[in-house]
């Protein structure tokens, strides 16, 4: 099955997400909601000399919000909160080889804009 | 069942159509999109003022819809018929002109946990502005109110039961004329408010035997435009109640040191009404009228059947709803397994199925059931077997694609 939005990638992720659950003394809690749906993302992780060092998801949200989210915790952890900062949406989104409709779009970006608002702040 | 779907012009633009949200809103037969032409073609001219022969067949043709509507709901007086722009419009009219003017803080309003949030936000405003009681009637576990619980209210301030007839995610009908007569033997005077939005379409309404007080639905899920709802309520009602518009068109004299209102229906509607979408609601109506309303329930309720059964025959499927057609509309609440409810839309999009995903206008409700959304179907006449067909097909391709 090749289907155009439900990838491979996204399908394993959604049905084995990593980095699933909640960091405890996390220094960066923050919750999202998608305008569109409602559906909610909670993202935690800890920051050590300017790296995330650990982090952490749960959300009731559709399969490609979790699934995007789920590869975005492997990609990012270790990684400088600078070398994040600078990431781009469309490099992210390219991860996946899928079609992504304008509302899809969304879902998709909903962890990766989440986390990028939690590290400014 | 006959072929209601040639009316429909949307299923010859698209014939692959399988349109299944019908709970959100109706599609348009020709009869209804003809009257909206003909009226900017042949009546197009202001109501209730002009001298002249145009307007003044203007006029006629908007206060016969109006008595069309009184008709197809059993009200006596075509004067007890408001038009509002919807059916959220309609119960803010009954909140801001009938319940601020005659509750005072600590009364109660009894409404139910089913409720869409059109028929609870209007009273939650009415708690946080002048310290109104909300009650939330429970649903049981058949998906049916518990209405006895309005027993444990103090009788003297319990002044509104608000109910939805039909639940826009459960589909259950809820026995109006039941509770309204289970009131009444339990000495409980409340006015009681029904949410037609979900019924008036589908069942043969008739506002006498419901023994209600106030009656509000939307045109445009009853085949008729956008734009118009109908507010019905006793005439003595209407006579205590405040507009909520004022301005042109709702008073009988104004000078510069007062205005004196008009008599019911006109009081509450200030401005020039939404013409077209009356005319065309109208048609609506006169359309139901003739394929019949018994005709309707009887059509739809095979439909019904038809799904619940094709349903419940895929093992993963969760219905949230009662399983049989019996107590129900064809409005049907699902879960195609852990598949979040958008996922299940979206790959029902792709072969042109269009049902609703997500909570349904119903938040509370959700909670009660424990869901985070759900996938909603919701039939009207121009649906079909094939389509239900269709639909079983395409949860079959959301079950292959998610391997489950």
């Amino acid at each position: 099955m090749n289907d155009p939005l439900y990838r491979e990638i996204i399908l394993e992720h959604w049905q084995n997400p990593k980095n699933y659950g909640v960091i405890k003394g996390a220094s960066v809690d923050i919750t999202e909601t998608n305008p569109i749906c409602g559906d909610e993302m909670r993202i935690t992780a800890k920051i050590k000399n300017k790296k995330i060092s650990e982090i952490g998801f749960v959300s009731n949200g559709c399969a490609v919000s979790k699934a995007a989210m789920s590869v975005l915790t492997q990609m990012v952890k270790d990684m400088g909160v600078e070398e994040f900062e600078k990431m781009k949406p469309e490099k992210f989104l390219k991860t996946f080889g899928a079609v992504f409709s304008p509302a899809r779009v969304k879902c998709a970006l909903l962890g990766f804009s989440t986390l990028k608002k939690a590290l400014k702040s | 069942m006959k072929n209601w779907k040639k009316d429909f012009p949307i299923f010859e633009t698209y014939p692959k159509l399988v349109y299944l949200d019908s709970a959100a809103t109706s599609q348009k037969p020709r009869q209804v999109i003809s009257a909206v032409t003909q009226w900017y073609t042949r009546y197009n001219s202001n109501v209730h003022r002009g001298i002249y022969t145009l307007s003044q067949e203007a006029t006629e043709v908007y206060e016969n819809s109006r008595k069309k509507i009184a008709k197809f709901i059993g009200a006596n007086d075509a004067n007890e018929i408001v038009f509002v722009g919807n059916d959220s419009e309609g119960i803010n009219l009954v909140a801001r002109g009938w319940a601020r003017r005659n509750l005072k803080r600590g009364d109660v309003i009894a409404i139910s946990e089913e409720e869409h949030h059109s028929n609870m936000v209007p009273w939650m405003r009415l708690h946080q502005e002048m310290g109104i009681k909300v009650f939330f009637i429970p649903i049981n576990a058949d998906f049916e109110l518990e209405y006895k619980r309005l027993g444990e209210l103090p009788k003297s301030k319990l002044k509104l039961v608000a109910l939805s007839h039909v639940s826009n995610v459960l589909g259950t009908v809820n026995p109006i004329a039941k509770i309204s007569r289970w009131m009444r033997a339990n000495n409980i005077s409340a006015r009681l408010l029904v949410d037609g939005a979900q019924s008036v379409p589908h069942l043969s309404t008739n506002v006498a035997d419901m023994g209600c007080d106030f009656l509000v639905f939307s045109g445009h899920k009853m085949l008729g435009p956008s734009g118009v709802g109908v507010l019905w309520a006793k005439k003595e009602l209407l006579e205590v109640m405040d507009p909520w518009l004022v301005g042109s068109h709702m008073i009988s004299k104004v000078t510069k040191k007062k205005a004196t209102y008009a008599q019911a229906p006109d009081k509450f509607e200030a401005g020039t009404g939404r013409l077209e979408a009356v005319a065309g609601l109208g048609a609506a109506v006169d359309y139901l009228t003739r394929i019949g309303m018994k005709t309707i329930e009887r059509e739809e309720a095979e439909l019904t059947e038809y799904a619940l059964d094709g349903l419940c025959k895929i093992p993963i499927v969760n219905i949230l709803g009662k399983k049989s057609a019996k107590d129900r509309l064809g409005v049907i609440s699902f879960n195609v397994g852990g598949i979040h409810a958008h996922d299940v839309g979206e790959i029902l999009n792709r072969r042109q199925i269009c049902v609703r995903a997500g909570d349904h206008c119903a938040q509370p409700l959700m909670e009660v059931l424990k869901q985070h959304g759900t996938v909603r179907v919701s039939l009207y006449i121009y649906n079909s077997k094939q389509d239900i067909d269709k639909l079983i097909e395409g949860i079959g391709e959301v079950i292959k694609v998610f391997k489950t």
